[in-house]
């Protein structure tokens, strides 16, 4: 199967984008694919949860993040997700339609060793998880539009590179703030919360509120971390079990 | 008069855009300082004293100075339990104050007072002394 699309020098950005057909490219189907949340890897069968973890430190690299809208379901849910490296010029004709951005990914991050190996293209299936969150992105999108806010690419690549090391986490509501970034809020009915704000550049913004029933007291702490570090500060906070409820 | 403070019997009405909101939920972002803003905006609610709360809601609709959306809220607090709540709940033991700051225009524009949160958890406390929510466009 061959498509002709230009895919080279694409950033966007909004849901709207199109791609201007360009280039003629062949298109192998066979050389990635996915079925449920694991996908196919060829050389070496990696799946999601493997391959999404978080590194510890790096340089980083763009990869292009491809959101090809309508699932059966719902033409507003995400069917694929696809990870191209940035110097991959070919676009495979499932993800002909849709929205792409760049995120910024740390040389080291399994993600990118996946990508390379499978030669410079992997599509996965989102999660619920991450279908939640680009539904709710996309609102957000709108909303900021409205208001003249220009959202962070920065922010949204962190916080997408969060949730989707993370398939089993639950779905937070996601906010957009006067100043780009965007805020991921996982709370509970006692009034606990983890809040993030995604502050680009790797760095998170941080407010938990855990009741530490011991002393009968809502324990409260705010500041600032990098993405690399803040699962450990939650986990210091004794407030993981809100992310996973 | 302006600069005063305002009963802790009172109300104050915060605006929330529609990105703060999320179903029933409300952001902490929709509590901090917009663009241009030193102190954080309210409607101080009984300033039309003689009115019904609804009233009082209609009133501060028809002056407010920025366009309303569908999926605007405003958050409806109480003055002394969010002094309170604020004195006894943030770790630096922050105070806060709602003072009248009204104009021709918007009569109701009032101000809550108190240092800068660098790592905006007053924001999230402020959350947790809602007591209603209001859409903004009814």
């Amino acid at each position: 199967m061959s498509s002709s699309q230009d895919f080279t020098g694409l950033e966007i950005i909004s849901k709207e984008q199109t791609v201007t057909p360009f280039i003629r490219v062949q298109v192998e189907p066979d050389a990635v694919g996915w079925s449920s949340n694991v996908f196919t890897f060829q050389k070496q069968g990696l799946n999601t949860s493997t391959v999404l973890e978080e590194p510890s430190s790096g340089e980083t690299q763009s990869l292009t993040v491809w959101f090809e809208e309508g699932a059966p379901g719902d033409p507003r849910d995400l069917s694929k997700i696809a990870y191209l490296d940035e110097d991959f010029s070919q676009i495979p004709s499932q993800i002909a339609t849709g929205a792409s951005t760049k995120i910024s990914v740390l040389n080291n991050e399994p993600i990118m060793s996946a990508v390379r190996a499978s030669g410079g293209c992997m599509i996965f299936k989102p999660t619920l998880l991450q279908n939640s969150v680009y539904r709710r992105i996309s609102e957000l999108m709108e909303l900021a539009v409205e208001d003249e806010i220009e959202m962070s690419p920065s922010s949204f690549s962190d916080l997408w590179s969060f949730i989707s090391a993370r398939p089993a986490v639950s779905v937070p509501n996601v906010f957009a703030l006067d100043n780009g970034n965007f805020r991921a809020v996982w709370k509970n009915s006692e009034g606990e919360r983890v809040a993030l704000e995604f502050q680009g550049n790797k760095t998170v913004g941080f407010v938990i509120f855990e009741y530490d029933r011991s002393v009968g007291k809502m324990m409260r702490m705010a500041g600032i971390q990098g993405v690399n570090r803040i699962q450990a500060q939650i986990t210091a906070a004794y407030a993981d079990h809100l992310l996973t409820r | 008069m302006n600069g005063d403070s305002i009963p802790d019997s009172d109300h104050v009405l915060r605006h929330v855009k529609g990105r703060f909101v999320q179903e029933e939920d409300i952001d902490g972002g929709g509590f901090r300082l917009r663009e241009g803003e030193r102190e954080l905006s309210f409607n101080w609610m009984e300033y039309y004293r003689n009115r019904t709360p609804d009233e009082q809601l209609e009133l501060i609709r028809k002056t407010f100075p920025l366009k309303l959306n569908k999926k605007d809220r405003f958050a409806k607090l109480n003055v002394g339990s969010t002094k309170s709540r604020v004195s006894s709940e943030h770790p630096e033991k922050k105070v806060i104050d709602f003072i009248e700051d009204g104009y021709q225009e918007v009569p109701s524009h009032c101000l809550m007072t108190g240092d800068p949160d660098v790592y905006e958890m007053l924001a999230d406390i402020l959350l947790e002394c809602i007591l209603e929510k209001f859409p903004a466009i009814p």
